[in-house]
């Protein structure tokens, strides 16, 4: 097997590798403002964090533009008038991730729904979206036990489900609906856990657009919600939701 | 396909909830490491508990297996991609909501080219609710009385 070489950050702003990844790390400069897609980078996610920081996601494509986006980039920055000798002085506790296999579905779900101009998806959410598409990956009997692989449209489905409950939430709060766990689930469902100390809510978006969304939920003593619901009808949820979160 | 002849003949034994000597009886699933998150790997998944093809819930009865046993069975992918939780079967049998699933022994028998598993046994219904909320209760029932064993985030080998 090749060995995949993950360069460094000050490698890829020389431009002497061509990568296909994104970056994550957290921000210190507060001047940049919200929305913020820098030029030739894909697509890019901001949240403010309790701290004053800014947590951030790059996720870039030196394959298709063979251009080096990096640089271009922090010339964006810099018209900011952001001293910056290198991106290592812009993000802290970096990490450069490989994109792989079906990613482009995910940075699709994003640049179709110009997810860089939401404020209200909580970058926790964007992260597990992200490596919820390993469940993609997924083939038929991956288990040993039978389970079937996972549809594309069924990934969509449930992406969107989020985006339009984060929407509500954050009209509703003025807050970020915090993500759930996502996970591949029966018959090719895909699954939505949420768990915390005061509450659990367990639900699984269908594979087939015929069946509901059905779920489990209770705060471990008589608060219980369960049911099915057509998956533009989540208010019973969301209004549960706002009880705990 | 011609079935291959079994060289064992591992008996279907009832399973009570305590061994003789009164120590609770547990069930082992092996849980792949889709369903371990890197930033919360105590929780233990619902989803972890499928019946696929309305055959149970696959597991290992702790009379003739170990969770060390049960992850070192798994084929599929790599025994360190996996974690195993235990079940006290007594905790399912006892549970309101999960009274309806019924364990059964389900040996697999040794043949020239398997190994065989007098341990395995199954947990049969969870599906029988179709895809219905029902399921998604049972699971998130099965996932609460399920402890970690073996769980590599947790430092749990």
């Amino acid at each position: 097997m090749d060995k995949i070489y993950h360069p460094t950050l000050k490698e890829i702003v020389d431009g002497k590798f061509e990568y296909k990844g994104y970056i994550t790390g957290t921000i210190d400069y507060p001047e940049i403002k919200e929305p913020y897609k820098p030029e030739n980078v894909e697509n890019s996610n901001i949240n403010l964090t309790d701290d004053n920081t800014k947590l951030i996601n790059l996720y870039f494509n030196l394959d298709s533009t063979k251009l080096t986006p990096v640089p271009k980039l922090i010339k964006k920055f810099s018209r900011k008038k952001i001293l910056l000798k290198n991106l290592q002085s812009l993000i802290r506790n970096y990490k450069i991730n490989p994109i792989k296999k079906g990613y482009n579905l995910f940075l699709d779900f994003l640049n179709l729904n110009k997810i860089y101009r939401k404020e209200y998806i909580n970058i926790e959410l964007i992260n597990e979206l992200r490596d919820s598409i390993e469940i993609l990956n997924l083939g038929d009997d991956w288990d040993g036990e039978g389970s079937q692989g996972y549809q594309k449209k069924t990934w969509k489905n449930m992406a969107n489900f989020l985006q339009e409950m984060s929407l509500k939430y954050f009209i509703d709060t003025k807050d970020y609906l915090d993500s759930p766990f996502i996970y591949p689930g029966s018959k090719g469902d895909i699954d939505l856990h949420w768990k915390s100390k005061e509450f659990e809510l367990f639900l699984s978006i269908p594979q087939s657009d015929d069946d509901p969304i059905t779920y489990y939920g209770d705060d471990y003593k008589k608060n219980v919600i369960e049911g099915s619901f057509e998956k533009d009808n989540f208010e019973e949820i969301l209004s549960w939701l706002k009880k705990f979160l | 396909m011609v079935e291959e002849i079994p060289l064992t003949n591992w008996e279907i034994e009832e399973i009570p909830d305590l061994d003789p000597l009164g120590r609770e009886y547990a069930l082992y699933r092996c849980i792949y490491e889709t369903f371990i998150k890197e930033k919360a790997p105590d929780i233990i998944s619902p989803s972890a508990f499928q019946d696929e093809k309305y055959l149970g819930v696959s597991t290992d009865w702790s009379k003739y297996s170990t969770p060390k046993e049960t992850q070192l069975r798994e084929k599929r992918h790599p025994p360190e991609k996996y974690g195993v939780v235990s079940l006290k079967i007594r905790e399912i049998r006892e549970n309101e909501v999960l009274k309806e699933l019924s364990i059964e022994h389900s040996p697999i028998q040794k043949t020239a080219s398997r190994k065989g598993n007098c341990a395995h046994t199954d947990i049969k219904g969870i599906l029988k609710y179709g895809r219905s909320h029902k399921k998604n209760k049972a699971q998130v029932y099965l996932a609460r009385i399920a402890e970690w064993k073996i769980n590599c985030k947790l430092n749990l080998n």
